[in-house]
């Protein structure tokens, strides 16, 4: 089944069209990724998703419902959560409490449960801790900790793994795959660092000046002409 | 209990109440009278703090539930209804105008906000004064004291401003305090976690106005009077806002002791230097936005210190 249909999706700034015509299909329990060079229209694709910027034409189904249009915290209510490329804490709220804030949506968690997260994040510590004073790395695992107290269905993760290391990026990338077998998550994650990428996701979609220019697994969308001119022209692919 | 924990503060709180009682057994009717100006505007500044230390939202528009109270109560007196008709029919109509500024101003932000509620002020100024068939126009309503109400009043504010700092304190541990404070952390990561900071803003908003206006409704009994100056002067309007940031929110009790210091200073300044007053009140309102964190040594004594875990949230 599809949990997110994007058809014919349209958005510009001005005279400055972000996005054209863009169709996109994500399957059930899978990890999708979204790549493309900076400006290509991923983090304005996120915020037509989440609702945080309204669409000037296409449709959005999530779960079979045209969510283009609707406010963020309906679209949140409905399963889709999402994080920020440049980390948003919560500020003046405790590390607990920012989690804690997101857990409210699925009623009240317990306190351990909340904790629990903490440590899978590796923030137990900064527990009590004025987010905005955290760490960058520190901020990548708090959006993710809040997502996970959310549970949701689908999940949009904007550039997770900017800024972090290597073992930092595996945490993050284990927590994604754990969130999409506990929960059932199924994720559209953005990024450039494709070989991480490659071992998170199973589908690869490329995007260039607003455009979908390929679509499939790695390998394909790695061997796709256009997607070498684009983008790996000058190769940071790791492996 | 969250501002009360250990034993020593509930002998603190104890000592606060039965002096409190007190006071009009022991000292004049100047006293009593003096002790209701300050407890009004102590509980307007409590009930903007209601809402800007949480949410972030500095609404300036806090004397229109106030005025709208203290109106409403001396026209239905003025009309001979029942006291207890005029204090339902105050808080219906405070209900009512508040929930109708809250849906006015809800989608303005930062100092747009505050301009839009401060705007609202000089709106109902100008109802009042042109309105006169219901409030009396420059003249204001004068209506007819009871003996004793002053008393009356004087425990009914007290009382009030205790519920309503026990409630901030149990709004902050709640669900709902947790929405109110994700909206000043970030309103744009509080959507996204399904928080619908429209509502959550005009809910604020009414719980606030409500007690102001009550304020405005015991303003009215006891003075016997109402004017578009009592109502939307500048010390209904700005007072209380001056007396909340003037220690920074660091607890919810800081509205309180900056109640105290401009109520007792403005009252030195007025029987020492009348013609300085406003000068002085000046003067000591610089000084604290200036210098908000060292004009007050209590800030770091050990009673104020914020033992509830709840953070500052001036910082």
């Amino acid at each position: 089944m599809q949990v997110l249909k994007i058809e014919n999706l349209s958005h510009a700034f001005g005279p400055l069209k972000v996005l054209e015509d863009v169709y996109l299909d994500l399957e059930d329990n899978t990890i999708t990724a979204i790549i493309g060079p900076n400006g290509s229209g991923k983090s304005t694709l996120f915020n037509l998703i989440s609702g945080t910027l309204r669409p000037q034409g296409g449709n959005i189904l999530f779960n079979g419902i045209n969510i283009a249009g609707f406010k963020p915290y309906v679209i949140a209510r409905r399963g889709l959560s999402r994080t920020f490329q440049d980390p948003q804490p919560l500020c003046g709220m405790t590390v607990l409490e920012n989690v804690k804030t997101a857990s409210l949506l699925n009623g009240t968690a317990s306190k351990e449960s909340l904790l629990r997260i903490l440590v899978q994040c590796s923030l137990e510590n900064e527990a009590d801790t004025d987010a905005a004073g955290l760490s960058f790395a520190k901020l990548r695992f708090l959006e993710l900790a809040r997502v996970m107290a959310m549970k949701p269905k689908l999940l949009l993760v904007d550039e997770p793994f900017s800024g972090l290391n290597t073992s930092e990026i595996e945490r993050m990338s284990n927590l994604l795959l754990r969130m999409r077998d506990e929960f059932g998550t199924s994720t559209l994650i953005s990024g450039h660092l494709v070989g991480h990428l490659a071992k998170v996701a199973k589908e690869f979609v490329a995007l260039h000046r607003g455009k979908v220019i390929a679509k499939g697994s790695f390998d394909e969308v790695r061997n796709n002409p256009a997607v070498i001119e684009t983008y790996l022209g000058e190769s940071n692919v790791e492996n | 209990m969250i501002i009360m924990k250990t034993a020593e503060d509930i002998v603190i709180a104890a000592l606060a109440l039965a002096t409190m009682s007190a006071v009009p057994f022991v000292s004049s009717s100047y006293i009593v009278f003096l002790l209701n100006g300050i407890m009004v505007l102590a509980l307007c500044s409590l009930s903007f703090n209601l809402v800007y230390a949480d949410t972030g939202y500095m609404n300036l528009g806090n004397s229109v539930p106030f005025g709208v109270g203290a109106y409403a109560f001396a026209f239905a007196l003025s009309h001979n209804w029942s006291a207890t008709l005029a204090v339902v029919v105050s808080i219906l109509a405070i209900l009512f105008f508040s929930a109708l500024s809250g849906i006015f101003i809800v989608r303005l932000k930062g100092a747009y906000y505050a301009i839009g509620t401060l705007a609202l002020v000089l709106f109902a100024q100008a109802l009042a004064y042109n309105l006169g068939w219901l409030t009396g126009g420059y003249q204001g309503i004068i209506v007819n004291v009871a003996g004793g109400s002053a008393y009356s009043a004087y425990y009914i504010l007290a009382f009030l401003n205790a519920v309503l700092l026990l409630l901030t304190a149990a709004i902050r541990k709640s669900s709902f305090g947790y929405r109110m404070r994700s909206i000043k952390g970030n309103e744009i990561v509080a959507s996204t976690l399904g928080i619908n900071a429209a509502v959550n803003k005009v809910i604020v908003l009414i719980i606030g106005s409500l007690f102001a206006g009550i304020a405005g409704i015991l303003s009215t009994s006891y003075n016997g009077f109402v004017t578009s100056e009592s109502s939307f002067g500048i010390s209904i309007t700005f007072l209380p806002v001056i007396m909340a940031i003037l220690l920074g929110s660091f607890s919810i009790v800081a509205p309180l002791i900056g109640v105290t210091i401009v109520a007792l200073a403005s009252e030195i300044f007025v029987t020492t230097i009348p013609q300085l007053t406003d000068f002085m009140l000046g003067i000591l309102l610089i000084l604290a936005a200036l210098y908000p964190k060292n004009l007050i040594v209590l800030k770091n004594s050990r009673f104020l210190k914020n033992k509830s875990g709840v953070r500052s949230a001036s910082s």
